[in-house]
């Protein structure tokens, strides 16, 4: 089947079959920023923003989601422009392997979307279905933190 | 196995036709259910999300929550406006946090997993579901529940409860690992008092052998009795069983349900006192 996607702010058309998820009809069409993890909606590898708000992407099913915007964490900020979020996870230390670095980016922005000067508790609790196995959280949360300033100094 | 077929009803008219006239599809509400299994096992799936049936309003005496509302609207809703609501404490910590995002009341009360977190506080509070296609109508969700009749090609639009029903003390309880674990069961306990007695309680379980059970022999114990007399350690409890879940053995789960049913009732006594 085929079916309109709003990814990262375009317009793309996508063939997919009708049971996919979305986590791979977007690793199958290149953003493999999007991490395949557990599959179980338990390890928020996958976690992209839908119409904002943070979901698994490997418990969507791609045609459910046609026609919606569908953010990944490079639609967020890319190498070469990096959102203060990025920027903030880089310089805290925040990343060790990386996998878990792209679900994180996208929660930690639906974060400060919403609570733009978040306490340790609601970093931990928005981070919650976001599991690394590398860093043991406190860089993490640092990072946030970090984030939250630079987001507040740059008006990102 | 056939391609599987999507239809995208944009009115409830749609659906019903749908529902009603074709065979071996199944509704979609979050998803997270269906893809427990391999959803290609079905004819079709009737995506609701373009239905519009996601609002939360109060309505005459009622709370009425959309089929397509997530755990995620819920909490939105109830956060600025009342953080003691049932369904509210029920949902902070159920699944993860973009998971919350995903699952729907409707598919949880349709599908109704052993480990959902929404049930037990829907029996509590008396809710009751409006369903279309071969059945039209409000029916109580202990109904829906144990009468698979209901089922059978209907889809959950809304659910409702009356707003007075919510008013009473409560607590929650998921029997689970770690934090983002499926509780293996709930405990969900709702009580009113006046005049420092209690003059009714509701209490669930939620992932038993039955699948669930109202705690009779325990609500019995507390009806009528002045607040400051109640002793949960020495209370009867009712009879459960669970059988093994990846979580827990039957026993441990025996063991944590008696623990942790006097405990929550212990609590909300203590904020009574």
């Amino acid at each position: 089947m085929k079916g309109i996607f709003i990814i990262n702010s375009e317009k793309k058309e996508l063939e997919f079959e009708p049971h996919k998820r979305l986590l791979d009809v977007l690793r199958e069409n290149g953003y493999t920023e999007v991490k395949e993890g557990c599959r179980e909606g338990e390890c928020g590898a996958c976690v992209v923003l839908l119409d904002g708000r943070p979901v698994n992407s490997c418990q969507v099913l791609a045609a459910s989601v046609m026609e919606r915007e569908i953010t990944t964490s490079k639609g967020i900020g890319s190498l070469h422009n990096p959102h203060p979020i990025q920027e903030a996870f880089a310089e805290a230390g925040a990343v060790q392997c990386g996998f878990c670095t792209p679900g994180m980016v996208v929660s930690t922005y639906a974060l400060l979307s919403e609570n733009p000067t978040p306490d340790d508790e609601d970093i931990k609790y928005a981070l919650s279905g976001n599991i690394c196995r590398c860093t043991g959280y406190v860089k993490i949360i640092k990072a946030v933190k970090l984030a939250s300033k630079k987001v507040k100094e740059n008006g990102k | 196995m056939g391609e599987l077929l999507w239809y995208f009803p944009e009115t409830i008219k749609e659906l019903k036709e749908i529902i009603t006239t074709s065979v071996g599809v199944v509704p979609h509400s979050g998803g997270t259910g269906l893809l427990k299994g391999d959803v290609r096992k079905y004819k079709g799936l009737v995506d609701l999300g373009r239905l519009h049936i996601s609002n939360i309003e109060e309505k005459d005496d009622f709370v009425e929550i959309g089929a397509m509302a997530t755990y995620g609207d819920i909490l939105r809703y109830f956060k600025d406006k009342n953080n003691n609501a049932l369904l509210y404490k029920s949902l902070l910590n159920a699944a993860s946090f973009p998971l919350r995002n995903r699952i729907t009341i409707g598919g949880s009360v349709a599908y109704f997993p052993p480990w959902t977190d929404v049930m037990g506080p829907l029996f509590a509070l008396s809710a009751q579901v409006y369903l279309t296609g071969e059945k039209e109508g409000w029916y109580s969700i202990l109904d829906y529940a144990t009468n698979r009749e209901l089922h059978k090609k209907t889809v959950v639009l809304k659910i409702r409860y009356k707003k007075d029903v919510d008013t009473g003390r409560s607590a929650h309880y998921r029997a689970k690992r770690t934090q983002i674990d499926h509780p293996a069961f709930t405990i969900t306990l709702l009580l009113y008092v006046r005049d420092e007695r209690v003059h009714s309680a509701s209490f669930y379980v939620v992932g038993t052998k039955d699948k669930f059970k109202r705690l009779n022999v325990l609500e019995k114990q507390v009806i009528g009795k002045n607040v400051k007399e109640i002793d949960p350690e020495s209370m009867s409890l009712d009879e459960v069983e669970f059988y093994g879940k990846v979580q827990f053995s039957p026993e441990y789960q025996k063991t944590l349900f008696i623990t942790e049913v006097k405990r929550k009732l212990r609590d909300i006594l203590e904020t009574l006192k």
